[in-house]
């Protein structure tokens, strides 16, 4: 496992790199000037941003011979699937941490720049919860389908994520609950599932 | 003699094309290189596809260390280097990188060795693989399939598209690497001048199908290509012709005994044969 952690994070880290230097920037940003409009953008892109950026260099590994070659290593199928899931979930905590320290920041500078406080919270729900569907969606079909549908699977996959968010968003009462419980539930699902497709997959 | 890999009666079809592997059966003992040759889509690379568990075979055995390899046996898979045709890698990736996430993957990895390989190969270890040159990203997957201490080389077309030195060069890394007797190399090639000097035993595959196994001392002292008149080719005992091709005005016929075609057809001119000629032999050649 150390091996596909390794290589996991490296494949993400090439582009993960720039977009922190956006993200660094935008944070100044966020930091200098206070807008609530501004803090809400910069919190979506933040953790949904860093969990696409995870998404999509682990497909780019289909596009040369290292998905095929990673099978003739000594790791089985079910741990590329686990260590993949764990990336994500990983990324996805980066994005968090990110944007809660820069969001933390500009409050002590400048105070609460939200009208309330669950205003804010709900917005770090929202992304984490497109963040998990996201990954949900994306990895099993990039294992169904394979490499050359990449870009469309992604996008498919978070136009999928962000509606069935904005959906659950809206749900009076326990929405949050209720959008955070199913992501990660589905999140938790399409882990068998991806395992049973990456199992019957040929290279 | 034990065999480091066996293959009996291995069979695979694709639901949504024609191709077959059918009952493919051959062995490469320990200590030896095996050269797999097949024109292009006879199904070299389904087969190793299907030995390295990359491709599910449908039925028939394959013994790896003589036992089957299941994708649970990740120990099996340690003494086992891979070398593919093409990217290997993430081109993003350079040397140094790659090093360090394949140290995570093999509990043998022996990064002096490595940087061994890389100083002899002359390869850039902080430059990334996109700026390499084709030789250069074949050279490095051939360091990366050695550097864990395997005692099985798998190389699908690894020496295709390289220009005759660095070719050269890397069938003397595989010479070397098979010095140690529980070593062997399997090597699928459409260059048949690599293997004629450096493999043990040629196995010839078309249209999925095994069509011929013969050792390197065979294929020198045994093999031959008699240049037949029609009035001698007609004379000729049918059981001595392992293929036969026209030409303008003669016929070219395989024969598996040059010393007893010498003997029995005293007219006839009979050439050592190259593995090439076999293997146009077999595959455009008509049997009897």
């Amino acid at each position: 496992m150390k091996g596909l952690f390794r290589n996991n994070f490296f494949a993400v880290w090439i582009n993960a790199k720039v977009f922190l230097i956006f993200m660094l920037l935008f944070a100044i940003v966020v930091t200098i000037i206070p807008a609530q409009t501004l803090q809400m953008y910069f919190i979506m892109i933040g953790i949904v941003g860093f969990s696409v950026i995870a998404a999509t260099a682990i497909g780019n590994e289909f596009s040369s011979k290292w998905g095929k070659y990673k099978l003739t290593l000594p790791v089985k199928r079910t741990d590329i699937v686990k260590s993949l899931f764990l990336n994500q979930i990983f990324w996805i905590i980066v994005g968090t941490l990110f944007v809660g320290i820069a969001t933390g920041l500009s409050y002590m500078i400048h105070g609460f720049s939200f009208d309330q406080f669950s205003g804010i919270f709900r917005l770090f729900i929202l992304g984490i919860s497109i963040s998990f569907f996201m990954g949900a969606i994306f990895i099993p079909l990039i294992y169904l389908t394979g490499e050359d549908k990449i870009v469309v699977f992604l996008v498919i996959s978070l136009l999928c994520a962000v509606g069935i968010a904005a959906m659950l968003f809206n749900i009076p009462l326990f929405g949050n609950v209720i959008i955070i419980t199913c992501a990660l539930l589905l999140f938790i699902v399409s882990y068998p599932l991806t395992i049973s497709i990456f199992k019957r997959k040929e290279f | 003699m034990e065999n480091i890999l066996e293959l009996q009666q291995m069979c695979k079809s694709f639901p949504k094309s024609n191709f077959i592997l059918d009952k493919l059966s051959f062995s490469l003992p320990y200590g030896a290189i095996l050269g797999f040759v097949g024109e292009n889509g006879a199904g070299k690379t389904t087969t190793i596809g299907c030995i390295l568990n990359t491709i599910k075979k449908d039925s028939g055995k394959i013994k790896l260390f003589g036992k089957e390899m299941l994708d649970a046996d990740t120990a099996m898979r340690e003494k086992i280097g891979v070398v593919y045709d093409g990217n290997n890698f993430p081109t993003n990736w350079t040397a140094k990188q790659l090093a360090g996430i394949m140290a995570g993957f093999y509990t043998q990895w022996d990064n002096a060795l490595f940087q061994k390989y890389i100083e002899n190969f002359k390869l850039p270890t902080n430059q990334k693989i996109k700026h390499y040159s084709r030789g250069m990203t074949m050279k490095l997957a051939i360091a990366v399939a050695l550097s864990h201490h395997p005692q099985l080389l798998i190389l699908d077309e690894a020496t295709s598209g390289l220009d005759p030195i660095i070719r050269d060069e890397m069938l003397d890394v595989f010479l070397d690497f098979v010095q140690a007797e529980n070593h062997s190399v399997l090597l699928s090639s459409h260059i048949t001048s690599d293997l004629e000097k450096i493999a043990d035993y040629i196995i010839f595959i078309h249209n999925g199908k095994l069509i011929a196994t013969v050792s390197k001392n065979d294929l020198i002292y045994n093999y031959g290509i008699m240049r037949c008149k029609e009035s001698q080719f007609l004379s000729l005992d049918t059981s001595d012709i392992l293929a036969y091709r026209k030409r303008d005005f003669q016929i070219d016929v395989l024969v598996s005994d040059v010393k007893n075609a010498q003997r029995k057809y005293k007219n006839v001119v009979i050439d050592h044969v190259l593995v090439d000629e076999i293997f146009l032999m077999l595959v455009k050649g008509e049997r009897v």
